[in-house]
């Protein structure tokens, strides 16, 4: 895990090699001096608050004030039981698959598409895939709502006019289409963020290789595999990473959409905690258990990215070779 | 970093110079010297209502040269979160909008004032005769008065039947469903005539609503709304009212009668819909009707009770409580005399009827819009079904400690109510019976353990608190009585 | 060459129906923005609208406070958007750094936190941030905003700063550059495309922030954000949509620009600095 986007050790003796008037010490003295701001940020906004949640974890708590009923593992223990929890993850799980097996390659394709700087009118297509990523959420639910009507919307009236279906397509009414109605608008709705970084990626490809690789005809896949991918690939696990991670936590979207129906046939576990800790119309909200919740789904989603890391860590070694 | 930095540095300028130090803060604005501020934390809501607060706390100004009102709005769910963290922060509001549970919950940290101090014979009179009793305001807590309502009591219980009389009478309807069995053959024969273009039924909202609001014909309304009985103290999911309302919908959903993609509609869908002419009835909470009418204001539009089971009427809509609470002042405000003004204001004649002109509710003081309401034809229609369909019922949560924490701890386990179960047997076309024995289980378990807990804690609460062995749901509830 | 042109053009032919749908739901959001409530909601789906009106461009700009909440946003937006790109891209140099020790554990410490929720209360951030002395500002909430935004931008600066051929650091050393000057003068600028990236993202997610903005600002709420002023649409069970579409429409322009202008950090590779 710690070593996914560590440098090859090959390279640390070059690095070594130039020993210069201040020598090693000074060197990473400036080092810690450089990481001083993002460790006291991290600790204070990020460590020390996840530790907080931890505690907190432990306790019936509402919120107010310091938490005193201290209940131990109850909390953990309601959450491991609870079916609609386990559902919920799984549903977060098929989310992460959408985004890293389709929105992460596609949004790889086109943003090598859109880095030709032979095609043209490339800004504009990069803008108008990137604006449903600031479009409101709240406005989007509603959008798709009137589109996806089974009663009259846009697309099940296209769809019976060309004959594709015959039957109106209750796509955010039914159990069995909710979900993947609810992904494709996820990747819809995120796809100019990955595009973003992507695009940023390709910018490390030095010119030169890509033009060599296009003039000796190497072709697109031989190009991609053994010119781009190699040199993208420090930031490419980090795009992975991301992705990955914003998709555990697709919430706005589901609430906005489908509030986790139906008969929470797309409920997160995002939506889940908010439903059980926070809904206003809960007397008082259960910061403990919404805790723990956290903390179980974190430690999941941990092993899953650990199960990746062997994988990530050839990738990043093949890579480099 | 050669990201256009003279750009950079103008807008940082530009906005610097804005927003003046806004970035490190400052103390709060201390406003004109002599005045009094008070703070009122409140929302948003209907949408258009900070402009209308701000307009009636000017004129109160007006009126109260001494006195400033500074306005603090938060967002509708983020409102009591705000507020606890002000509270936090030793920067509380003087008067705060917490309703309902909200308030308790507010009220069990000792954050709100008890306003008897304030109160005068003449205040009291503003309200209908007898809604202030301490025992069933619902304004009132151990016997103080702890908060103040906006909306008319009923308001907040009442269901109605919308229904669209052209589509009706289109199908050859001359008017509403009057059992659930009309219901069912009108809906039907209603979908069938719209060929996709209109619909007879739906049931509301994803999470079907109209569960509940048929069941609370046939059974005592605590059955769908707590699963207890509150005739007997016992679960009763698998009563055969609230049963055959879930069933009602299940066949309704299986024959393809109900409008399709009610599954996934939020609160506000069904008066689109409706507006729109696409559905052509439905059960709704009363603020649906000025919805409708904003939208479509031609529509041929009838307001009536919900329709009964076919045996007859069981039980009425439940009048549990006068008003719901709303207005609250802090127990830690330093101006309580003038905090007070205002929410003698937020409690006046003037502001309710305003309140009713602005945005077609009906609120708490009835004398502020009955008259005028009586000319409105809608809601005249709404007055007579609450008239008629309405009747006084038992409420734990006023009668006694014990109810009081029985309730609270039910609240707060949803999944022992039969709305999820109900839904999933709607749309899985699964017999719902089953799943109310489970969950009757599963409730009596949950029971009896609570009372454990809380006798282990010294409290009160057991199954005794939820029984009202007299209450005859066809009856008016008479405490005691 | 007139084939190549062709099969350059080709693409169009997918780009153009992919973008059009693509952006069909934005368009009908704008369009929204000029319709009555009526037309909208159970209108048709036209979308062009009947009788175009700018009454809810009106009600926007008063409902979520344009005037007094824009130069907030501006300068929330900023500050967070200097504070992600200064700390982080010095954190990332830093951590790129070959043979650093600790860096494996900070570095596997930051990644974990990706993962586990960052709480699920503000209590303990805005207890920092209240003893700090920065309950009631801006900067509070900019720090707030920031600190949990930093682990991302830190990994990519990271992946792209150690990504960079080390010759062109060691012709910096050669030119008797130190540690600051080559991070400064040397290395920052080869980052253009990530720092955009991180720009753009950081600002647009501060631009439409709710929360933080809310809840440092409770005893100041002259000093909200747009993110906030947003609510003022949502009632308890109807939302003004058309007011909230205009309002949507308004607040998305400087994203667009801000779009527009950095995209330029990602048309220039390193492919001049390499040569050099």
């Amino acid at each position: 895990m710690t070593t996914t986007v560590e440098r090859p050790r090959a390279k640390v003796p070059a690095a070594q090699r130039t020993p210069r008037r201040p020598g090693r010490f000074r060197k990473h003295l400036w080092s810690y001096l450089f990481l001083v701001p993002m460790v006291l940020l991290f600790g204070g906004f990020t460590v020390w608050p996840l530790m907080a949640s931890w505690w907190y974890s432990f306790f019936d708590w509402d919120g107010v004030g310091t938490p005193s009923n201290w209940v131990g593992f109850a909390n953990f223990a309601e959450v491991l039981r609870a079916d609609a929890f386990w559902r919920a993850f799984w549903h977060s799980l098929v989310f992460s698959l959408a985004a890293i097996f389709v929105e992460l390659p596609l949004a790889l394709v086109l943003a090598i598409l859109l880095n030709n700087s032979w095609l043209r009118f490339r800004n504009l297509y990069r803008l108008v895939l990137f604006l449903p990523v600031v479009a409101t959420t709240a406005v989007i639910g509603i959008v798709i709502a009137i589109l996806l009507d089974p009663a009259g919307g846009l697309v099940n009236r296209i769809l019976l006019d060309t004959g594709l279906v015959d039957q109106p397509v209750n796509f955010l009414g039914s159990t069995s289409t909710a979900l993947p109605t609810l992904l494709s608008i996820d990747v819809w709705k995120g796809f100019g963020i990955t595009l973003i970084y992507w695009l940023a990626a390709l910018q490390t490809v030095p010119k030169e290789l890509q033009e060599a690789a296009e003039i000796d005809g190497a072709g697109f896949w031989r190009a991609l595999r053994f010119v781009t991918l190699p040199v993208v690939m420090p930031i490419a696990i980090v795009i992975l990473l991301l992705v990955f991670q914003r998709s555990l936590n697709t919430f706005d979207l589901v609430r906005a959409v489908t509030e986790g129906g139906p008969d929470y046939a797309t409920d997160v576990v995002p939506t889940y905690i908010y439903r059980f800790a926070f809904d206003p119309s809960l007397q008082a909200p259960r910061y403990g258990f919404a805790s723990a919740a956290g903390v179980v789904f974190g430690l999941l989603t941990l092993v899953v990215t650990l199960l990746q890391a062997p994988f990530l860590r050839r990738r990043l070694d093949g890579g480099r070779r | 970093m050669k990201i256009r930095p003279p750009l950079i540095a103008l807008t940082c300028a530009v906005a610097l110079a804005l927003s003046g130090c806004n970035l490190v803060g400052g103390s709060a604005d201390s406003g004109d010297a002599g005045k009094v501020t008070v703070t009122v934390a409140l929302v948003p809501d209907p949408p258009g209502a900070s402009e209308f607060y701000r307009q009636q706390f000017d004129e109160f100004e007006k009126a109260n040269p001494g006195i400033a009102v500074k306005v603090l709005e938060n967002p509708s769910d983020q409102q009591l979160n705000a507020v606890e963290l002000m509270f936090q922060q030793n920067n509380a509001p003087d008067i705060f909008r917490a309703q309902d549970d909200g308030m308790d919950r507010m009220a069990a940290r000792g954050w709100v004032a008890p306003l008897d101090e304030f109160v005068t014979p003449e205040f009291l009179k503003r309200f209908p005769a007898g809604s202030m009793d301490p025992a069933t305001s619902g304004l009132h807590r151990d016997g103080k008065l702890m908060s103040l309502p906006l909306v008319w009591g009923p308001w907040s219980t009442l269901r109605v039947f919308l229904y669209n009389e052209d589509l009706l009478k289109q199908s050859g309807y001359d008017g509403p469903p009057k059992t659930w069995t009309d219901l069912e053959r009108m809906a039907t024969k209603v979908t069938a005539d719209g060929k996709g273009k209109y619909f007879g039924y739906a049931p509301t909202a994803a999470k079907a609503p109209a569960v509940e609001m048929l069941a609370d014909t046939a059974v005592p309304y605590s059955v769908p709304a707590t699963g207890i009985d509150f005739r007997t103290g016992k679960p009763a999911t698998s009563s055969p009212g609230l049963v055959e309302s879930v069933e009602l919908h299940r066949r309704m959903q299986a024959a393809k009668v109900m409008m399709p993609g009610w599954e996934s509609w939020d609160g506000a869908r069904a008066f689109k819909e409706f507006a729109a002419g696409r559905l052509a009835m439905y059960a709704t909470p009363p603020w649906h009707v000025a919805e409708v009418r904003k939208l479509a204001p031609e529509i041929k539009l009838g307001v009536t009770g919900l329709p009964v089971p076919a045996a007859g009427r069981g039980a009425y809509l439940p009048l549990s409580k006068s008003f719901s609470p709303l207005w609250s002042m802090s127990a830690k405000s330093a101006h309580k005399a003038e905090s007070w003004k205002v929410m003698d204001f937020l409690a006046s004649e003037s502001f309710h009827n305003a309140y009713y002109k602005k945005f077609g509710t009906l609120t708490a003081l009835d004398s502020a819009w009955k008259a005028e309401a009586e000319k409105n034809p809608d809601q005249a229609a709404i007055l007579a079904v609450a008239e008629e369909t309405m009747r006084r019922a038992p409420n734990p949560a006023l009668a006694s400690k014990g109810g009081r924490a029985l309730t609270d701890a039910l609240a707060a386990k949803p999944d022992l109510k039969h709305t999820d179960a109900a839904v999933s047997s709607i749309v899985k076309n699964q017999p719902f019976g089953p799943a109310a024995a489970q969950l009757d289980r599963d409730l009596q378990t949950f029971l009896d353990q609570t009372s454990t807990e809380l006798k282990a804690k010294g409290q009160e609460g057991s199954a005794k608190d939820l029984t009202f062995a007299g209450w005859d749901p066809l009856k008016d509830f008479r405490p005691g009585g | 060459m007139n084939r190549l042109a062709f099969r350059r053009n080709v693409w169009h032919l997918l780009l153009i129906p992919l973008c059009l749908v693509w952006i069909y739901p934005f368009v009908w959001m704008v369009s929204a923005a000029f319709k009555t409530p009526r037309e909208m909601l159970i209108g048709g789906l036209s979308l062009l609208p009947d009788d175009a009106t700018l009454e809810n461009f009106r009600r926007a700009w008063t409902t979520a406070k344009f005037s007094t909440y824009t130069a907030n946003t501006i300068t929330y937006s900023i500050a967070v958007v200097v504070l992600v790109l200064l700390v982080a891209s010095t954190a990332g140099y830093a951590l790129a750094r070959p043979g650093l020790p600790g860096k494996k554990v900070l570095v596997g410490l930051l990644i974990a936190t990706m993962f586990i929720p960052h709480g699920y209360t503000i209590i303990p951030t805005f207890l920092l941030v209240n003893g700090l002395g920065l309950g009631n500002g801006l900067l509070g909430a900019a720090l707030a905003q920031a600190g949990p935004a930093l682990v991302v931008p830190v990994l990519l600066f990271m992946g792209f700063f150690s990504g960079i051929p080390k010759e062109l650091e060691e012709a910096a050393r050669m030119d008797g550059a130190g540690y600051l000057r080559t991070y400064w003068k040397v290395m920052l600028p080869l980052a253009k495309p990530v720092m955009g990236t991180v720009a753009l993202m950081n600002f647009i997610g501060a631009w439409n922030a709710f929360f933080i903005p809310l809840v440092f600002t409770l005893g100041n709420p002259d000093l909200r954000t747009l993110g906030v002023g947003m609510y003022g649409f949502y009632g308890q069970d109807t939302t003004d949509w058309t007011g909230l579409a205009a309002a949507a429409c308004i607040s998305v322009i400087p994203i667009v620009v801000v779009f527009l202008f950095l995209q330029r950090t990602f048309v220039e590779g390193i492919a001049g600095a390499v040569k050099s």
